[in-house]
């Protein structure tokens, strides 16, 4: 039997791929505009993930650490360590 | 077997301390502008792991010193740079062009005026990173901050040890400089 094709590409008509590849290629071509170079940063910023090394290895960090201590104004208010 | 399950009971009580402590949120909301922060200043993502671990442990160990005068994002801010500096200045390896005459930034803010443009996404982070590196040490941290939409001026005043109207007129500057710097790189 034969593998059916996904049903996305079967519905489409030939010029609405035209007109996919279309824009797609523009998109490629236009690329990104920032107003400021703090917009840029930002946007780098969101693409940007800290490595889950670090968790981890802060983690096993904290494990080794002895409990911090409560500062004397907490102890004497009450407030959570 | 008897090793994995121990292995398997110590992580559990990693994991365990970890969840009971404050800082697991703490390290959630921030880490990724701290980590942010160092792979931007110090322009190496293996240095930048190691300076964010290091980062939030002294964040850890200073934790019960904290008495929430500032806000938590400042405070971890704060010990980022601090530590990022301290590490420059110990490699002695970084030739960052700290002492730029601003007149040469000057000379091309016309072609500033401009918005920033990008074909290749991919490239971006690189491109970033050269034109970051091409900037003034205090240029280059003032856009990281106030890129934060977290912190406001007078927080990145006082995170950069000047006032707020200081921060504004060099702010203008930076951004002159880096788009300047940024149109090098293509």
């Amino acid at each position: 039997m034969e593998p059916t094709p996904p049903i996305t590409r079967l519905a489409q008509t030939r010029p609405q791929l035209e007109q996919q590849q279309h824009q797609q290629t523009a998109a490629a071509q236009t690329g990104l505009q920032f107003a400021s170079p703090e917009e840029m940063l930002r946007y780098d910023a969101a693409q940007t993930a800290p490595p889950v090394t670090v968790e981890q290895r802060l983690k096993d960090s904290i494990a080794r650490e002895p409990r911090p201590r409560r500062s004397w104004w907490r102890r004497l208010f009450g407030g959570q360590a | 077997m008897a090793g994995i399950s121990e292995r398997k009971a110590a992580r559990a009580q990693t994991t365990a301390v970890w969840e009971a402590s404050d800082f697991a949120g703490i390290y959630r909301e921030h880490s990724r502008a701290i980590y942010y922060l160092t792979l931007r200043l110090l322009g190496d993502p293996t240095r930048a792991e190691d300076a964010a671990h290091d980062v939030f442990l002294k964040a850890f160990r200073k934790f019960g010193e904290f008495r929430g005068e500032a806000a938590v994002r400042t405070w971890l801010y704060r010990i980022a740079i601090n530590h990022c500096r301290n590490l420059q200045q110990s490699w002695h390896q970084r030739t960052m062009v700290t002492n730029v005459d601003e007149a040469l930034w000057e000379q091309a803010a016309g072609q500033a005026e401009n918005p920033l443009h990008i074909l290749e996404v991919k490239e971006l982070g690189q491109r970033i990173q050269q034109t970051l590196e091409a900037l003034p040490d205090e240029y280059r941290l003032l856009l990281l901050l106030v890129a934060d939409e977290q912190l406001s001026y007078e927080q990145v005043a006082a995170l950069t040890s000047q006032s707020t109207d200081a921060v504004r007129g060099k702010l203008h500057r930076a951004r002159r400089a880096f788009a300047v710097a940024f149109k090098k790189t293509a």
